[in-house]
């Protein structure tokens, strides 16, 4: 029985080193949730389990308790940062090979005192994106299918190796869990700290993907725009001279031939003064707009 | 793929080795799927949960064939454990784990799910949680392992095909619950001896 024994020991073992930064966030009345110590102060959890800004007690695995202070959450993508009052957590390990379908996974959490808990799957997509709400998406998806019990929001999935491979955020969607990959989550973690918000850049247009009218040569290969065909009053493209019917190509020297191009080309330029590039007529023009910022929702 | 046929030829030997152990329970008058339990000493004592005992008379159906009417010795509700005795000597008997298992360890699940043959579900232990009814708690073993109706009463093995607890119930998301080997055992110790065996709990 080598084979069952060995994989038994190496899960168990993985699951006792991964508990080591996996903790018990307090934030809301129903049931605990997870989180995973990314360094010795933060942790990274997921946002909807945070339901109040403060008092926030994050339970080590020793049952140390420590206050925590809101430092930024993101509704998109589902993930919430909370500073420590002091370093008490032992931070994980990210993993060093990108993620592979098929590959094993524990999902790790800690939503009560009584322990670490997991389950075990294999990664079931990798790198998918996932559109929270019409024209807002979360990019470096994963899934699995590793069991997602109550209070496993904003725990680690670790490899056999106890490496962090992403954080479980929503919990179960369509039978499988949605997990953000860990060099995304840690990106968004050191924004979340730096700021508190990951602001979104709005123009206040409705478009639909048109294509450009015959003759009108953009100089690269780029066949369809963005139509607008409704403009909200006193928005920044209002204010920028956007008219319905114009057919926006590019911001920012970014090309937009469908909606999400743009959405993305206008995610980190809120406050800034950008230059949209839009067919008129039969004319190509040049505005200049200062995008708005969207204020984050919740899902 | 060695790995992959290691993992099966291990699991079928383990399966098979644990078998002669298992027995399938049902209730004599009534419907149901019945369930599974467990030849806990060769002595003829059986374990399942009292769910599936309930309180009529019972058949017990080892996998040689034999079939026995079973003596009901004992059922706590609290802990769904029922504990019966067969009319014969020198059974097959289980191997029970000693201690508790590690959170991540490998578990295997074998019973009746559904009515089915008997079927075999893999996952991991999940965590040990304290399940409190009516101020009383007791501990209990979670599983990722996929248990159905007709799992009741059947074992949830380790990798080295010892009992780690008795599978007891499924709850929704796919967890799976199980009753200790040590609170087995510990039942088995206190209402199993032939000199202070009281009737059946009506509980």
């Amino acid at each position: 029985m080598d084979t069952l024994k060995s994989l038994s020991e190496g899960l168990a073992e993985a699951v006792r080193k991964g508990a080591a930064s996996t903790v018990l966030v307090e934030a809301r009345e129903s049931y605990g949730a997870s989180g995973y110590a990314y360094r010795a102060d933060r942790v990274l959890t997921s946002n909807h389990v945070v339901e109040r800004e403060g008092p926030i007690t994050v339970r080590m695995p020793d049952g140390d308790a420590v206050e925590a202070a809101l430092a930024g959450r993101d509704p998109a993508s589902d993930l919430a940062v909370l500073r420590l009052q002091r370093p008490a957590a032992s931070p994980g390990e990210q993993a060093q090979l990108e993620p592979q379908v098929g590959q094993l996974v524990l999902a790790l959490a800690r939503p009560t005192e009584e322990g670490i808990q997991a389950t075990l799957g294999v990664v079931s997509i990798v790198g998918g994106r996932y559109q929270v709400w019409p024209g807002s998406f979360v990019e470096q998806v994963m899934r699995t299918d590793a069991a997602a019990f109550p209070g496993f929001a904003g725990g680690p999935l670790v490899d056999p190796d106890w490496r962090f491979v992403g954080l479980n955020t929503f919990g179960l969607r369509f039978g499988s869990s949605l997990v953000i990959s860990a060099p995304r989550a840690l990106a968004i973690a050191e924004q979340l700290d730096r700021q508190g918000n990951l602001p979104r850049g709005y123009l206040g247009i409705r478009s639909q993907e048109s294509e450009l009218p015959r003759g009108i040569s953009l100089g690269r290969k780029q066949e369809t725009g963005l139509m607008v065909i409704g403009v909200e009053k006193g928005s920044p493209a209002e204010q920028g001279g956007l008219l319905v019917g114009d057919i926006v190509v590019a911001v920012a020297q970014s090309p937009c031939a469908e909606a999400r191009e743009l959405v993305q080309a206008l995610a980190d330029k809120a406050g800034q003064t950008v230059t949209l590039e839009v067919v008129r007529g039969a004319h190509p023009v040049r505005l200049e707009v200062k995008p708005g910022q969207l204020a984050p929702r919740r899902p | 793929m060695n790995l992959a046929q290691a993992f099966a030829e291990e699991l079928q030997r383990l399966v098979s080795l644990v078998r002669p152990g298992l027995v399938q329970v049902r209730r004599v008058r009534g419907s149901g799927f019945g369930g599974a339990g467990l030849i806990w000493r060769p002595s003829g004592l059986v374990v399942t949960n009292a769910h599936v005992a309930g309180r009529g008379p019972l058949e017990v159906a080892l996998s040689d064939g034999r079939r026995f009417a079973a003596k009901s010795l004992a059922a706590s509700r609290e802990m769904d454990l029922a504990l019966l005795e067969l009319p014969a000597r020198d059974l097959p008997a289980v191997r029970a784990a000693g201690g508790k298992p590690r959170v991540g360890e490998l578990v295997f699940a074998l019973g009746y799910p559904l009515g089915d043959p008997e079927a075999l579900s893999t996952g991991i232990v999940s965590g040990l949680l304290r399940y409190g009814e009516n101020g009383r708690t007791r501990e209990l073993i979670r599983t990722d392992a996929l248990l159905l109706p007709g799992n009741s009463g059947g074992p949830l093995l380790n990798a080295s095909g010892e009992v780690v607890g008795i599978n007891t119930l499924a709850a929704f998301g796919g967890q799976g619950w199980a009753v200790p080997a040590w609170a087995v055992e510990l039942f088995v110790a206190a209402y199993g001896s032939a000199d202070r065996a009281p009737a059946a709990e009506s509980a």
